[in-house]
């Protein structure tokens, strides 16, 4: 059924999605939506697909909370929006990536229990 | 390929009969539908700029755009509210308190000392003819060539709720006690300044992100 069909976003790739998105942008300067979601698929090979409908409430989500801000700029031939992070936003990026570390590391040894 | 502009004008106007009728919204889906359409046309040399829009717009889903629009709407009351909150926590500064004590001393003044009823009435004129050019200045915000959702989360209640309130107060002003006319000033002086400077806050932020969107049509 198309219901069924409908193309979803990882459930893990969405917990890490604010840690996805800050990583991203500490290191490039500034991206827009669209460019986000084409590097998360070429970094991953096409494993990971961000649908829209996961990204711009997280990136909304992120600017509420302080730590990404948006402007817009005059391309060519359309207006587009840029993200880039804040003061608060760069302290939390290696705050968010030492804690998915700790969650992947813990995740590990819960899956690799025949050693103990 | 790039999209030529009448294109990009005609995925505005999609937006918009999809319900996305805010312009800080379209930008950025009309940038990724466009973005993907240009990738999906070069992919596929024979696909027309419709079909390559409509199989990109099934990409959104069943819910197409509304999913986005409903949770920005949630995350821009939320930071209005945050704004109202963090705005009432700096007004507890000398310029403004003495301002508002101005303000207040200046309407108790009037109030009780004047005993002409013309003045009183001159007073109560004035003051409604204030809130009604504050008022218009307010909802002028949503008056905009382009509709912008980040405007619309605008503190007019604050004023309106001090208008009414201390119209009631002048009305029945000899029957009041003179405590609960003080209590109920400087309250409504509260709202009324923070009110204003979310006001310029927000709108200062809007034309300097969206300044296409306030010329005049």
């Amino acid at each position: 059924m198309y219901i069924y069909a409908m193309k979803k976003t990882n459930p893990y790739v969405k917990g890490s999605l604010n840690t996805i998105i800050l990583k991203l942008l500490s290191d490039a300067d500034r991206m827009y939506g669209y460019e986000i979601t084409k590097k998360v698929k070429e970094i991953t090979n096409g494993e990971f697909q961000l649908t829209e409908g996961a990204l711009y409430p997280a990136l909304h989500k992120l600017e509420t909370d302080g730590l990404i801000v948006s402007s817009v700029v005059f391309t060519d031939n359309r207006p587009r929006k840029y993200y880039s992070l804040t003061k608060s936003g760069k302290k939390q990026v290696s705050l968010k990536l030492k804690e998915l570390a700790g969650f992947i590391e813990n995740m590990q040894q819960l899956l690799n229990l025949k050693t103990a | 390929m790039q999209l030529t502009k009448e294109q990009i004008e005609q995925l505005f106007e999609f937006t918009r009969k999809k319900y996305v009728r805010w312009y800080d919204l379209q930008i950025e889906i009309v940038d990724h539908l466009a973005s993907r359409i240009e990738e999906e046309m070069e992919k596929n040399a024979g696909l027309s700029f419709e079909q390559a829009l409509e199989q990109v717009y099934k990409g959104f889903g069943i819910f197409g755009f509304s999913q986005i629009v409903r949770e920005k709407e949630a995350q821009l009351e939320k930071a209005a509210s945050r704004l109202w909150l963090k705005t009432l926590s700096e007004y507890f500064t000398v310029p403004k308190i003495a301002f508002s004590a101005f303000i207040i001393a200046l309407s108790i003044v009037l109030a009780y000392q004047i005993n002409s009823v013309y003045l009183q009435v001159f007073f109560v004129a004035a003051y409604i003819t204030g809130n009604i050019v504050l008022g218009r200045k307010l909802t002028s915000l949503n008056k905009t060539k382009k509709k912008l959702l980040m405007l619309q989360y605008h503190p007019f209640f604050g004023s309106t709720f001090v208008f009414l309130y201390q119209l009631a107060i002048f009305s029945k002003i000899d029957t009041l006690s003179p405590v609960f006319f003080c209590v109920t000033s400087v309250i409504g002086t509260m709202i009324l300044i923070v009110s204003f400077e979310v006001y310029y806050i927000l709108k200062r932020k809007a034309i300097d992100q969206y300044p296409e969107a306030f010329e005049i049509a």
